[in-house]
């Protein structure tokens, strides 16, 4: 129970001596400097100082020359070849089976629109154009109402994987938290249990998970599901350790086990911060579940690949624009339920 | 975590216990430092209101925990005997009820939810997830509540909502919701002004003597131990150095006792 080194009596010495310590001292300049000259090689090596360059060449371009050369520059025209985004869906009503002109589905509309369809003329063996008329269903926002349903199967594959990993986390976190485990064999399986699903990101046991499942959800949900709980279950099994000693210890006090203690005393401490979590597992879902659908996992993303190999740039638009829309809409969901539960 | 140190002797009925406790030459070293108990024995009649003062470290804390099984003693015996209540050889433990410092109540458990988890131990696991507690212990704990002069709407509120006394408050209904012979508090007023902690000390004899348990609750405020106390036990770096009834004793030579051999330093007043 000593208070400190100064002791009133002995040794005083007067204020104008004294030696205040810098508040950067030598090992922390020279910790700064190292740092830097570190980042300064890595950002060689990331092509870091070529892209400055390439962005002042791209300025200059843009500045000097209005029609830089199109086929020079494959990225080019994508973003023009965008718009007008596709809303609309049109189908050749002679691709379609059992088409029944009398029974059109609702707000859809017939044209007829000039085809070029080339042939081959038999007697010249020369490539012929033809226009020809050509009857289309038009679906007036029929692209729209696909890309919406797919992004809510997007987010069905984010709301089941959460669930999923909420569930799988719960025993992984109670195993894995220190304090709790009911065994150090338990504690350290669990633990690198843990750490390995963290460690293995969505996409690439998402490639396997096709493999295994097929394309569709399901390979989506578990390759989601998967690497949230390898989060949830570390940072709950955090929470646990982290949470205040004295409830849990007046349990145990009163001859409570570890399933009362942790129901009585821990849990309703670390809930909002679970909650939190979740959450936050449950938005980074929608993201991620995006991302994977481009190896075939289901959802908006397996659409928007099909559309980017097929150099439909117009639909590609409408798909990010869509998904856009859906992120900043659930991002204001998510606050608002975070503002309601802490 | 739980150690069995504490022997618990279950009477027959109708054998009227002599003692409640009984801590014979109870010794505890942790890893570093000196004994943080010496050697300490003494005996609690039934129904005995005792006041164990001590300075901050004296080993207060450590003699409470280790009669309640929190802390594993180095040698001796601490002895605690059952006479009533449900059918004690039911019990993995005889009914103790411990009331602790500020924050060991579930702060966001409602003040009723935090009475009954004292039930917790006896209650088969769905019933302690969904906090379904029997009626009859439902009420139980509403009268308790009562009694310790909370009202309705508090009872049914997070603690953390209400105020240092009578979270204090809701602490007391949970050591008497098992019926305990034997009530074991650490500091329970430490962290209230004086004016609240009187009030609460006073609540605790009473709602003891009307239960008819035991007590021994550590203090550091001299004056209200010799208030209240039948008896006092003064403890000095983990050796009992008095033990006598609080009437024989004035605050003054008690204080006298407290501050001697303390290196010229002012004894420090905030329990740790
Ligand atoms: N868990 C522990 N590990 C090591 N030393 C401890 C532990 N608990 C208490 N002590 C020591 O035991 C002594 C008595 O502490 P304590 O019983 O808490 O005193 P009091 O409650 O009277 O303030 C102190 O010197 C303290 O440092
Ligand atoms: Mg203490």
């Amino acid at each position: 129970m000593q208070t400190g080194s100064v002791s009133p009596g002995s040794g005083r010495s007067s204020a104008h001596t004294w030696a205040l310590k810098p508040v950067f001292s030598a090992r922390t300049v020279g910790l700064v400097i190292l740092v830097l000259l570190v980042l300064a090689y890595s950002a060689h090596r990331m092509q870091l100082d070529d892209l400055v360059g390439r962005l002042a060449g791209m300025a200059v371009n843009a500045a000097t020359s209005e029609s830089g050369d199109a086929a020079a520059d494959p990225g080019e025209g994508v973003l023009e070849r965008m718009f007008p985004l596709a809303i609309a869906e049109r189908t050749p009503i002679d691709r379609i089976a059992d088409f029944d002109p009398e029974d059109l589905p609702l707000f859809a509309h017939l044209e007829t629109a000039p085809e070029e369809v080339s042939t081959l003329d038999p007697d010249t063996l020369q490539m012929t154009t033809r226009t020809v008329e050509k009857t289309v269903l038009v679906k007036p926002a029929g692209y729209l109402v696909l890309v919406i349903r797919k992004i809510i199967e997007t987010i069905e594959i984010a709301l089941w994987a959460s669930l999923i990993a909420v569930v799988m986390s719960l025993p992984l976190a109670w195993l894995s938290a220190r304090n709790y485990s009911p065994h150090w064999l338990s504690y350290v399986t669990a633990r690198s249990g843990v750490s390995f699903l963290r460690a293995v990101p969505e996409l690439i046991s998402a490639l396997f998970l096709v493999l295994a499942f097929g394309f569709g959800p399901i390979a989506g949900i578990l390759a989601l599901a998967l690497h949230s709980a390898g989060f949830l279950g570390k940072f709950y099994a955090e929470d646990i350790e982290a949470a205040d000693k004295r409830p849990q210890e007046a349990m145990r006090a009163m001859g409570a086990g570890s399933f009362a203690t942790l129901r009585l005393a821990v849990l309703p401490q670390v809930l909002p911060s679970y909650a939190a979590l979740t959450l936050y597992v449950l938005d980074r879902n929608v993201r991620m579940a995006t991302v994977i659908g481009l190896v075939g996992a289901g959802g908006i993303g397996q659409e928007l690949k099909g559309r980017f190999d097929m150099f439909q740039y117009d639909r590609v638009g409408t798909i990010l624009l869509v998904i856009f829309i859906t992120v900043l809409l659930l991002d204001q969901l998510a606050a608002h339920v975070r503002r309601k539960l802490l | 975590m739980r150690t069995t140190t504490p022997l618990y002797i279950h009477n027959r009925p109708g054998d009227l216990p002599h003692e409640t406790l009984r801590v014979y030459e109870a010794t505890k070293t942790f890893t570093t430092g000196p004994a943080a108990l010496d050697k300490v024995s003494f005996g609690l009649k039934a129904g005995e209101f005792t006041v164990l003062l001590g300075p901050s470290g004296s080993g207060k804390s450590t003699l409470l925990r280790a009669a309640i099984g929190l802390v594993r003693l180095t040698s001796g015996t601490i002895k605690v005997s059952v006479e009533r209540g449900i059918a004690p050889e039911k019990r993995k433990r005889p009914a103790i009820g411990m009331v602790h410092q500020d924050g060991s109540l579930s702060d966001r458990l409602t003040a009723a939810q935090n009475v009954l988890s004292a039930m917790a131990p006896q209650m088969g696991w769905l019933r302690v997830l969904f906090q379904a507690y029997p009626k009859h212990l439902q009420d139980k704990a509403c009268r308790l509540l009562d009694r310790v002069g909370l009202t309705e709407d508090q009872a049914n509120r997070p603690v953390r909502e209400l105020s240092g006394g009578q979270r204090q408050r809701v602490g007391i209904a949970r050591a008497l919701m098992n019926d305990p012979t034997l009530i074991l508090a650490d500091e329970p007023v430490a962290s209230l002004d004086p004016a609240t902690a009187r009030k609460v000390m006073l609540l605790l004899r009473e709602t003891a003597r009307e239960f008819g348990a035991t007590v021994l609750c550590s203090l550091h405020q001299i004056e209200l131990a010799c208030e209240l106390a039948d008896r006092i036990l003064l403890l000095r770096q983990g050796q009992l150095i008095f033990d006598g009834a609080a009437s024989d004793m004035s605050p003054r030579s008690l204080a006298g006792l407290f501050e001697q051999d303390s290196a010229g330093r002012p004894f420090d007043l905030v329990g740790g």
